[in-house]
C-alpha cells in the first residue's frame, strides 16, 4: 500500500442530542433521506474523491455500524488496492483504553496509518451531510504548502458561536482560531474536516498523548497548539451544501432540505452519487386513495394515505386516511389509519397509532427502538 | 450432508413480447419497474438455498450480461457456488436447442457435479420454494418432477404452452399443446426437478434420438415410459407471452392482494443502481402505481408502472402504461395504454394513446 491520501472517519461519538435515535446505534448509523445512513455521505465522498483506503474509528454502540460498513463493498471501497478498516479501540501490550477524544482516536491508530505509507491524512466526521471532493482540498493543501488544511464554510453571525471560528489573512492562512466563541471575530466556521501532512500530524499526536492536561481533541488541543507553534494552517472555503445533523431539529431540517429541488446538495445529480446498501425492497406502491405531494419516497414504501412535504423511507406503510406532513419517517415505520403525523421524526419500525404532532420549533421524535 | 443443487434458467424457446424483445430476451426485460423477469426465478433459487446457477442463453447475451453481471447477487456462498451464462460458442445453427447448449457446456455440469438439477424459465412467473419442492421430490423417490398449475382463461393465456393430464397417482399421462380450445385446465410451468444422473440421461437420450429435440420435446417423447411426477403450484402464476399480456399483467399486480401473493415474505434480488428515492413535487399526483427510485415526478401518474430515474414533467399525464428507466415524459405530454422503452424521450408529440388490446410501443432511446 502506498496511498498519497488516506481518510479516517470519526464515527465513535454517542450523539446524545439525537436522544433515543442513538440509544442502540452510533450517530453515523442513523437513517437519513429515505434510503441512507449518515455515514453514506463521507464514505461516498471518499469513493468519489478517489480515496481507496478508509479507516472508520468506532466506539459507541458500533455493531450496527460495523455490520453496515462490512468490507466497504457498497461504496466500491473493496476494489484492488482498496482497504476499508473498522478501527475500534483495542487492547495492546500497554493495556486497553477507550478513545479519549477525537485526537486520541487517531493517535491509537498511528500503526494503521504508518502501514498505509500515506503522505496526507484526511480526518472526517461521520455525522455531516454534504458532497465534497477531497482531492480538490488536497490540491489546495499542496498549493499552499500547508501543514494543515481545514475545510470551512460561511455561517450566519448568529450561529457562529456554535462552531470553531477561523480568522484568516488574505492568503487564507489561519491567524486565529476560536473554539465556540461568545464573540466571534468572523463567520468562517470549521466543518471538522481536516487534511494533515501525515508526518506533522504524527508528531503532534504523540506529543499530545504525553500531555496529561490535554482533552485529546482536535479543535480544543491539536489545532490551537499547531497554530501557536507557527505551523501553516489554511482555510479551504467550501460553498456547497453542508449540514451537521447532531440534533433532532437539524436532522429534521436536513431531511426537509432534500425536498427543495434546487437544494445545493444535488442528490439527484448523476455526478458524485451517494452510494448506500440496497435493501432489496419491493417496488414502491402508491395506492388509489393516496395523495403524495412535495415528498421523497423510497422503494418498499406503501402509501394509502396523504403525504405532504415529507421524507419516507423503505418499508414504511401509511394507511388509509392517515396524514403525514412535514415529517421524516425511518424504515419500517407504520402510520395507522386516520392518524396524523406532523413536524415529527418517526423512528425505524415504529407503529404510530395515535396522532403525533410537533412544531417547527420543537420537532417531535417518536422512537422507542 | 446437504444436497448440492444446480439451478438452470432456460432462456431457449421463450416467447417474444412484441418489439420489447427485439434486442433482449424476456429474461432481461424490465418488470415492475426495478426488476428484470429473470430476477424472479433467480431469487427463488437464492431463497431456496440453490448452490450454483447456470443460465442457458440462446441470443441477446449483451442485455443479459448487462443485467446479471457476475451473478454474485444471487449466490448464497460465492466460493462454493458457481454462476455461469451457458451459451453455444460456435452457434450450431439449426441445432440451436437448449439440449445442444447443454451439450456444448457439459464441462460446466461435470464440474458442478450436483446431486439435483432444477430447470426453470424466465417468462412463467411464480414464487417457488424449491427447498420444499426438492424435499418432496426426494421423498417421492421420483426421477423427474414437473411443476404445473391449474389455470383459467386458457383460451387467451398459456397459448402454445403444454397442457398436462395428471393421473390420480400424480403422474403426467399426456402433454398437449394449448391451442386455446378449453378455458380451464392444468398447464406445465416448464419447470423440472431431477437427479443429476437422470438429467445427464435425458440429454444423452435426446441427442441420440434427434438433434432437433429440445428438452420439452424429449420429455414428451419419453413420457409416459419414464414416469414424470406432477407437482401442483397454486397462488400467483402468469405466463408473460405477449406485449398485451405484459401490460395487462404488470398493471394487474397493482393491488396489494395480488402482489403479496407473488412476493409472499420473500426477498427478490436485483442489481443496484444507487439512485436516490423518488421525488414528488407540489404539482405531482399519483394513483395506483409502482414507482422506482430516482424518478422525479411533477405530473400525473395513474395505474402505471415506472422504472428508475424517469422524469415526468409538469401537466404530463401517464395512464395505464409501463415506462422504462431513464425515460423523459416532457411537460404536458399525455401517455395512455403505452409501453415506453428505456431512455425514450417524449418531447414533440403530446399525445401517445394505445388501447388495452393494442398498446403503443415507443422504442428505446427514441426522441419523438
Amino acid at each position: 500500500m502506498n496511498e498519497e491520501l488516506v481518510a479516517i472517519i470519526l464515527a465513535g461519538g454517542r450523539g446524545t442530542r439525537l436522544q433515543s435515535l442513538t440509544k442502540k446505534s452510533a450517530k453515523p448509523a442513523v437513517f437519513f433521506g429515505g434510503k441512507y445512513r449518515i455515514i453514506d455521505f463521507p464514505l461516498s465522498n471518499c469513493a468519489n474523491s478517489d480515496i481507496k483506503v478508509v479507516g472508520i474509528a468506532t466506539q459507541y454502540e458500533s455493531t450496527t455500524l460495523n455490520n453496515y460498513i462490512g468490507t466497504g463493498k457498497n461504496w466500491g471501497l473493496n476494489g484492488n488496492g482498496a482497504l476499508t478498516s473498522i478501527l475500534p479501540p483495542r487492547e495492546t501490550p500497554k493495556g486497553a483504553s477507550w478513545y479519549l477524544g477525537t485526537a486520541d482516536a487517531i493517535y491509537q491508530n498511528i500503526d494503521w496509518l504508518d502501514k498505509t505509507h500515506c503522505q496526507y491524512v484526511c480526518i472526517l466526521s461521520g455525522d455531516h451531510i454534504y458532497k465534497m471532493d477531497y482531492s480538490n482540498m488536497l490540491n489546495f493543501h499542496k498549493d499552499h504548502d500547508a501543514d494543515v488544511t481545514i475545510a470551512c464554510i460561511e455561517v450566519d453571525i448568529n450561529e457562529a458561536s456554535r462552531f470553531g471560528i477561523m480568522v484568516t489573512d488574505d492568503d487564507e492562512r489561519i491567524i486565529e482560531f476560536q473554539e465556540k466563541p461568545k464573540k466571534p471575530k468572523s463567520t468562517l466556521a470549521s466543518m471538522g474536516i481536516y487534511i494533515f501532512s501525515y508526518q506533522l500530524l504524527r508528531k503532534a499526536l504523540i506529543s499530545d498523548s504525553e500531555n496529561d492536561s490535554s482533552s485529546h481533541d482536535f479543535g480544543k488541543d491539536i489545532l490551537p497548539k499547531l497554530l501557536s507553534s507557527d505551523k501553516r494552517l489554511f482555510a479551504y472555503h467550501f460553498d456547497g451544501y453542508w449540514k451537521d445533523v447532531g440534533t433532532v431539529n437539524s436532522l429534521w431540517q436536513a431531511n426537509m432540505d432534500l425536498l427543495d429541488r434546487d437544494c445545493a446538495l444535488r442528490l439527484y445529480s448523476s455526478k458524485n452519487k451517494i452510494f448506500s446498501i440496497d435493501t432489496c425492497s419491493r417496488p414502491q406502491y402508491i395506492g388509489v386513495s393516496a395523495e403524495v405531494k412535495d415528498s421523497i419516497i423510497n422503494q418498499g414504501a406503501i402509501i394509502y394515505g396523504k403525504v405532504t412535504h415529507s421524507v419516507i423511507s423503505n418499508e414504511v406503510k401509511i394507511e388509509k386516511g392517515a396524514q403525514v406532513i412535514d415529517s421524516f419517517l425511518m424504515p419500517g415505520a407504520i402510520v395507522k389509519e386516520n392518524v396524523k403525523v406532523e413536524n415529527a421524526i418517526i423512528g425505524a419500525e415504529e407503529i404510530v397509532d395515535k396522532d403525533k404532532i410537533g412544531s417547527k420549533e420543537e420537532i417531535l421524535l417518536v422512537s422507542s427502538n | 450432508m446437504a444436497n448440492y443443487v444446480l439451478g438452470l434458467i432456460n432462456c431457449f424457446n421463450t416467447p417474444e413480447l412484441g418489439p420489447l424483445t427485439k434486442r433482449r430476451n424476456v429474461a432481461s426485460t424490465s418488470f415492475l419497474g426495478r426488476y428484470a423477469f429473470i430476477d424472479f426465478p433467480l431469487s427463488c433459487f437464492t431463497n431456496s438455498g440453490v448452490d450454483s446457477i447456470g443460465i442457458l442463453c440462446q441470443k441477446h447475451i449483451r442485455s443479459l450480461t448487462d443485467h446479471v453481471e457476475n451473478g454474485l447477487f444471487w449466490l448464497n456462498n460465492t466460493k462454493i457456488g458457481e454462476f455461469q451464462i451457458l451459451y453455444d460458442e460456435i452457434s450450431s445453427g439449426a441445432y440451436s436447442t437448449d439440449i445442444n447448449c447443454m451439450l456444448e457446456n457439459k464441462r460446466f455440469f461435470k464440474k458442478a457435479n450436483p446431486d439435483y438439477v432444477i430447470i426453470t424459465n424466465p417468462y412463467i412467473i411464480f414464487n417457488a420454494d424449491y427447498k420444499e419442492l426438492l424435499r418432496r421430490h426426494i421423498e417421492s423417490k421420483s426421477r423427474i418432477t414437473l411443476l404445473y398449475t391449474h389455470a383459467k382463461g386458457l383460451k387467451e393465456s398459456f397459448i402454445n404452452q403444454y397442457k398436462v393430464n395428471v393421473s390420480e397417482r400424480g403422474k403426467v399421462t399426456k402433454f398437449e399443446l394449448n391451442k386455446g380450445n378449453n378455458n380451464e385446465g392444468d398447464v406445465s410451468l416448464n419447470t423440472y426437478i431431477m437427479d443429476f444422473e437422470m438429467f445427464t440421461n435425458v440429454i444423452e437420450y435426446s441427442q441420440g434420438t434427434s438433434s432437433l429435440f429440445n428438452i420439452q420435446d424429449t420429455l414428451n417423447y419419453l413420457s409416459p415410459s419414464v414416469l414424470v411426477r406432477a407437482e401442483k403450484i397454486s397462488g400467483y402464476v402468469r405466463c408473460f407471452d405477449s406485449l398485451k399480456h405484459y401490460l395487462e399483467y404488470s398493471k394487474e399486480l397493482l393491488t396489494e392482494e395480488l402482489y403479496s401473493e407473488l412476493f409472499k415474505d420473500s426477498k427478490f434480488y436485483t442489481n443496484s443502481y444507487d439512485t436516490p428515492p423518488a421525488l414528488y413535487t407540489t404539482s405531482a399526483s399519483i394513483k395506483n402505481s409502482f414507482i422506482a427510485n430516482g424518478c422525479i415526478i411533477e405530473g400525473k401518474v395513474i395505474n402505471s408502472v415506472l422504472g428508475r430515474s424517469i422524469h415526468v414533467g409538469k401537466d404530463a399525464i401517464i395512464k395505464d402504461s409501463v415506462i422504462g428507466s431513464y425515460a423523459n415524459i416532457d411537460d404536458g405530454a399525455r401517455v395512455e395504454n403505452a409501453i415506453i422503452d428505456k431512455e425514450a424521450n417524449i418531447v414533440h408529440i403530446k399525445e401517445i394513446k394505445g388501447t388495452k388490446e393494442n398498446p403503443v410501443y415507443i422504442e428505446r432511446g427514441d426522441t419523438i
